[in-house]
């Protein structure tokens, strides 16, 4: 025979260590249970090369394989890229609702309705003074109630024209401290470089990165909620990071970063905040609109002298109340009791100017709450995609102790294996022709 | 992949996610029943936002309206009690213009009489310088000063220009009775005070055929314009009755809609709330129950 009697001894310490291995990746899962963006990894065992036995080996006279034991063919990284996709996808449809419903959240608060502060109670207040002075026109007290209430209306609506544009300046200023050289987008963006680098040059010593693997997805899933990333493999091990609409990649394999660059519809929190101008631009031009008409409804009555002021093309920031008690014109006439142009204004309760603000609440209200409706979906929607990627890559304490108890086990075997054989060399070595001894 | 494992992260995440869900769902309902309003900002329900401020705008105008209808039921009342105050003189004048006209009293009694409708002159310009709220109802769009002055002068120091109000939704109706269509300007035309003033002059000249004829003659045109004008008056305060009944029974309707259109259904919030509190305790006792125990517990 040609097979070495300490053949099992080697097989024997095999398995031991094959096991030892397998208990290690196994304390690493379970140290890295609760980490974030944590891979759970496992040691994939595979039997050894068998040791070809030459003809004759058998009883038939042919010849045969004996197994060597078990070898570590690598330790494997359970993930499935194609669910990173589908979660980064996801994550920056959130990152891009959250921050729109915020925005417009704070536009609801700025707007007050339906309620008693909001523009459109104060509108009702306005219209009842004129009211108050159709029946009175002769009273001073109702006339400086009218101009306090016109001017408290001038004022509520420069003040909710004033709380658009400060929508649309924090959101320029968040876009800028974002994409900015101490921001996030680069910080992120160099990290990826540097471990990129460490990458390459672990795969090219033939060594599996498992921990850098996964801290680079966790800074791409960080990287999704800011806005659109195209990941492309580049086959050494370093990846291309296409950003937004960025006409070069973010991060191109292990050359420094290309950044700032101009972005267009990035997507993500970028794209929701590049998209806040316009929209608050929209409300903006509707509550012109609506002071417009309010300013030209209202003058085209009591002019001359014009009751409202305000500037063409920007009426909501610049609308004043332009008379005093002494000016409000209620009749046509000098006359004390004339009242037709007061009435006349007070009919004016629910016409163009009433409905232009409606129309302006409506439809912010709509717009809040189609993307709020949008949050839930895509938080759900992400909720999702991280539980199909936890089913693939999360740690499991039952699965990791029961795989402890299998190593263990494996381990206890493989020594009870050695021992035995140990016991067989002895009786060889040891016991072997000492007849008569 | 294996599809359908469970991890203990995935478990505590989804515990997570779900009791966050349900206490806002908890927090809503109690805003909800606190607050008594269903709407709290526009994107709660963008249509019903849109009707509240519709619904607020027309409570607001039917309120307005309101006021106008009691302020004018103030004013036509004033006329109308200072035109009952003229008629009465008109009455009076007619039975001293009678008794001026027989012949078997004399002429000092005439003289008494004529006294007499001197102060039926005075208590006609008074009653015609009524005011409401401050202003002479009788005096047109001149409301600031008293149409006449007592004393000698009669002549009318207001306007002609009618007044209106609105007491609905585009209904306008003219409120004021200018004085000199009733009492004259005293010099050219056949109203009341010229007519009085006639009727003095006749019974302190004897003159027994004026007495008898023009006199009466005027004062029964002059009855007749107090007594159209009472009837505008009445007609228009029925008018007013009408136009509020009707307003508030809109307001009613009105108020009923804005109140189904933002106001919290109490008992249903309250039901909603009492079944996510319980949704919440049974997810804190799953959570508790499902986390607690794990293989390691069963190992030595």
């Amino acid at each position: 025979m040609n097979v070495s009697s300490f053949m099992g001894l080697q097989t024997a310490l095999k398995g031991l260590l094959a096991q030892q291995r397998g208990l290690d990746v196994t304390a690493h899962n379970l140290a890295n249970a609760n980490t974030v963006g944590y891979t759970r990894q496992e040691a994939a065992l595979v039997a050894s090369d068998p040791l070809a036995l030459k003809a004759g080996a058998l009883a038939n006279g042919s010849g045969a394989f004996l197994g060597q034991g078990v070898e570590v063919e690598a330790y494997r990284r359970l993930r499935d890229g194609f669910l990173d996709v589908q979660y980064r996808g996801q994550t920056m449809a959130l990152g891009g609702h959250e921050t729109t419903a915020r925005a417009l959240g704070n536009v609801e608060a700025a707007l007050n309705e339906p309620g008693d502060g909001g523009i459109g109670a104060i509108l009702n207040k306005f219209w009842s003074a004129w009211g108050d002075v159709a029946n009175y026109p002769e009273s001073q007290p109702a006339r400086q109630a009218l101009v306090g209430h016109a001017d408290t209306l001038a004022t509520a609506i420069r003040a909710l024209d004033a709380r658009l544009t400060a929508v649309t300046q924090e959101a320029s200023a968040e876009y800028t401290q974002i994409t900015g050289p101490s921001g996030p987008v680069v910080a992120a963006a160099t990290e990826i470089q540097r471990l990129n680098v460490m990458i390459e040059s672990s795969v090219k010593a033939g060594r599996a990165p498992n921990d850098l693997l996964d801290r680079r997805d966790v800074l791409l899933d960080e990287l999704s909620g800011y806005g659109q990333v195209r990941v492309t493999d580049l086959g050494s091990g370093s990846i291309r990071v296409d950003f937004g609409d960025a006409a070069l990649p973010l991060v191109d394999g292990t050359n420094p970063p290309n950044w700032p660059q101009t972005l267009t519809a990035p997507g993500g929190r970028l794209g929701a905040l590049l998209g806040l101008g316009p929209l608050t631009a929209g409300y903006r031009t509707r509550l012109n609109d609506f002071a417009g008409s309010l300013r030209t409804s209202v003058n085209a009555i009591h002019s001359p002298p014009a009751f409202f002021n305000a500037t063409a093309g920007s009426e909501a920031a610049t609308i004043s109340v332009a008379v005093t008690a002494a000016t409000v014109k209620p009749g046509s006439t000098a006359a004390p009791g004339a009242n037709d142009l007061a009435r006349a204004i007070a009919a004016l309760r629910g016409g163009v100017a009433d409905q232009r603000y409606a129309d302006l609440v409506g439809t912010i209200g709509a717009n809040a709450a189609s993307v709020n409706r949008q949050l839930e979906t895509s938080q759900a929607l992400v909720d999702a995609a991280d539980t199909r990627r936890q089913e693939v890559s999360g740690v499991a304490m039952d699965e990791e102790v029961t795989n402890m108890i299998r190593f263990q086990r494996g381990y206890q075997a493989s020594s009870r294996v050695m021992s035995t054989m140990d016991e067989m060399l002895e009786m060889l070595i040891n016991r072997t022709g000492r007849v008569g001894l | 992949m294996s599809a359908g494992r469970v991890t203990e992260g995935m478990l505590g995440r989804r515990l997570l996610s779900d009791l966050r869900a349900s206490t806002h769902r908890i927090a809503t309902a109690q805003r909800q029943i606190a607050s008594g309003r269903r709407i709290d900002k526009p994107s709660d329900d963008p249509l019903a936002t849109h009707n509240a401020l519709r619904l607020r705008s027309e409570l607001a105008g039917i309120a307005q309206d309101k006021r106008t209808i009691d302020d004018t039921k103030g004013w036509l009342d004033t006329t109308d009690s200072a035109l009952g105050t003229i008629t009465e003189v008109v009455h009076r004048a007619r039975e001293l213009a009678l008794q001026g006209a027989n012949g078997a009293i004399g002429q000092t009694e005439r003289n008494k009489l004529a006294d007499e409708v001197d102060q039926l002159i005075e208590t006609a310009k008074s009653a015609a310088n009524s005011s409401y709220g401050g202003r002479y109802v009788l005096a047109g769009q001149d409301t600031d000063d008293a149409p006449y002055t007592p004393g000698a002068v009669d002549a009318y120091d207001g306007d002609t220009a009618a007044i209106a109000r609105q007491i609905g939704p585009g209904v306008s109706v003219q409120i004021n009775i200018p004085g000199v269509n009733i009492l004259g300007n005293g010099a050219t035309d056949a109203k009341l005070l010229r007519t009085l003033r006639t009727l003095a002059a006749d019974l302190r000249s004897g003159n027994l055929p004026g007495l008898r004829g023009p006199a009466l003659n005027n004062l029964s045109s002059n009855l007749e314009d107090v007594t159209s004008a009472r009837g505008t008056i009445g007609a228009l305060s029925t008018r007013l009755e009408a136009a509020e009944s009707r307003l508030a029974q809109v307001e009613e309707s009105t108020a009923a809609l804005l109140s189904a259109n933002e106001d919290t259904d109490i008992a249903k919030a309250m039901i909603d709330l009492s079944t996510q509190q319980s949704v919440y305790q049974a997810a804190l006792q799953s959570g508790q129950s499902l986390i607690q125990p794990s293989l390691l517990d069963f190992l030595r």
